[in-house]
């Protein structure tokens, strides 16, 4: 076990980790940042997809000690205002149903909009392409981000 | 969870830095790029390092051309290979093969030097890079040696990388765009975030209606990622008029089974994965001529 340090939420954090460890267990079971959800463990479904460095990854086929001096964002250290309107259009296009992948989701749908203020149809779907949800059959949440897109982005 | 708590981690400031601990170490210790594949390889027990070097992440140009070569940082993450406005200038072919790897938060943390030397034979990259000619600049703390990629894989998860080695930088002679086609095809379960049943890169310029060179290369379908020699000789020099007929086709589908060997495993049947290649090819053959009665009727 060793310390490492990294920025989790906006907040300068430090954890002691072993080589194995993966992040979302750290996020989950030291940070209780149990938002970030595991599903497949493989990297494949998305539900525990975190921003490092402002870009979505996949939490599960991270190891802890890699994030040490960069910077770690979950859902629910997205910017209230951002994250406020996300959930108001998710809800509005009933973009949201049992929820297990949604914190995943919004944060690759908040990456894509602060990337692109326009994106198409297609880029849409790439860029959640990573995303597995069982549940809405996508169209609803495609619809909620072209929805944001015309609303004026991300603030 | 963790099988064996004394595994070291490294974060060196520099890749001298990392060369230095993997010469120090030997085989005992792993290079880690993004981790994707490496995590899971640890976490079921297919590796068991004593220790982990994290390779510090690219700090200068990802791609630039230099003494007739395309130059390529083997530690850049496959988003900003995708992402490279002269990546895809000057390989489209890779540029596009590149954006079919795994999902967006794969190819955030992902390199392609990892993605090379994962050596997975279903490698979505490898197709790509044997159809371009090229070659991995393999770096230590002493020196360095460039192999062509044709030559770097050795098998299923193993390469003719050795233990003191860094796979930094891939070259790709500067190819001809004049009269260059390019196509990729890459067949699983799923449009997105799968790995490859069977793909297919090809290469082909065409000059003066005649196919003055091709390579075709494809994944899944042997140990390794490979060209396809004997398809390759049969194309090459023919004119367009003669790729899309019932003869070409008859004598690809035989040649082919010279080519390619694959296995039935979870991500297909023999039968399927060959019939997958054999198909992408038909379409190439299409596509090509067609341009042939595009020209005549312009």
């Amino acid at each position: 076990m060793r310390p490492i340090q990294f920025q989790l939420n906006g907040k300068q954090v430090s954890a002691e980790v072993a080589a194995k460890d993966r992040l979302v267990d750290l996020l989950r079971n030291v940070f209780t940042c149990t938002e970030v959800k595991e599903g497949c463990g493989e990297g494949e479904c998305g539900a525990c997809t975190v921003l490092l460095d402002g870009r979505p990854v996949t939490s599960c086929i991270l190891l802890a000690w890699q994030v040490s001096g960069r910077s770690i964002v979950t859902v629910k250290g997205l910017p209230a205002a951002a994250l406020d309107r996300i959930e108001r259009v998710m809800k509005e296009e009933h973009a949201v149903q049992c929820g297990f992948c949604t914190p995943g989701f919004v944060l690759s749908i908040y990456s894509l909009l602060k990337e692109k203020r326009h994106p198409s149809r297609e880029e849409i779907q790439r860029s959640l392409s990573g995303h597995l949800c069982r549940c809405t059959g996508y169209e609803a949440i495609f619809r909620a981000v072209e929805r944001l897109a015309a609303e004026g982005g991300m603030p | 969870m963790v099988k064996n708590p004394r595994v070291q981690f490294y974060l060196p400031k520099s890749v001298a830095d990392a060369m230095r601990l993997k010469q120090e170490f030997g085989e005992s210790v792993e290079f880690v790029g993004g981790g994707t594949d490496l995590v899971l390889k640890l976490r079921r027990g297919v590796k068991t390092p004593i220790g982990l070097i994290q390779l510090p992440h690219c700090s200068g140009p990802v791609c630039w051309v230099e003494d007739g070569f395309v130059r390529i940082s083997a530690l850049c993450t496959i988003t900003e290979l995708v992402g490279d406005v002269v990546l895809g200038q000057q390989v489209p072919l890779l540029r596009e093969a590149l954006g079919r790897i795994g999902s967006p938060q794969i190819r955030n943390i992902s390199t392609l030097g990892g993605n090379l030397v994962n050596a997975c034979p279903a490698c979505d990259s490898a197709p790509a890079l044997l159809a371009y000619g090229a070659s991995v600049k393999l770096e230590t703390i002493q020196g360095h040696r460039v192999l062509p990629v044709e030559r770097f894989f050795a098998g299923p998860s193993k390469t003719e990388i050795h233990d003191n080695e860094l796979l930094t930088e891939i070259h790709i002679p500067v190819p001809e765009r004049v009269g260059e086609h390019t196509f990729f095809y890459k067949f699983g379960p799923r449009g997105s975030n799968v790995i490859a049943s069977a793909n297919l890169a090809v290469r082909v310029v065409v000059a003066e209606s005649r196919v003055s060179s091709v390579r075709l290369a494809a994944g899944s379908i042997a140990p390794v990622p490979s060209r396809l020699r004997n398809v390759e000789n049969i194309l090459l020099r023919r004119s367009l008029d003669e790729l899309d007929t019932i003869q070409m086709k008859a004598e690809i589908t035989k040649l082919l089974t010279k080519d390619i060997s694959p296995i039935s495993d979870i991500r297909g049947s023999r039968w399927y994965k060959s019939k997958a290649i054999e198909m992408a090819i038909f379409r190439v053959l299409e596509d090509l001529s067609a341009l042939r009665q595009q020209a005549s009727e312009a």
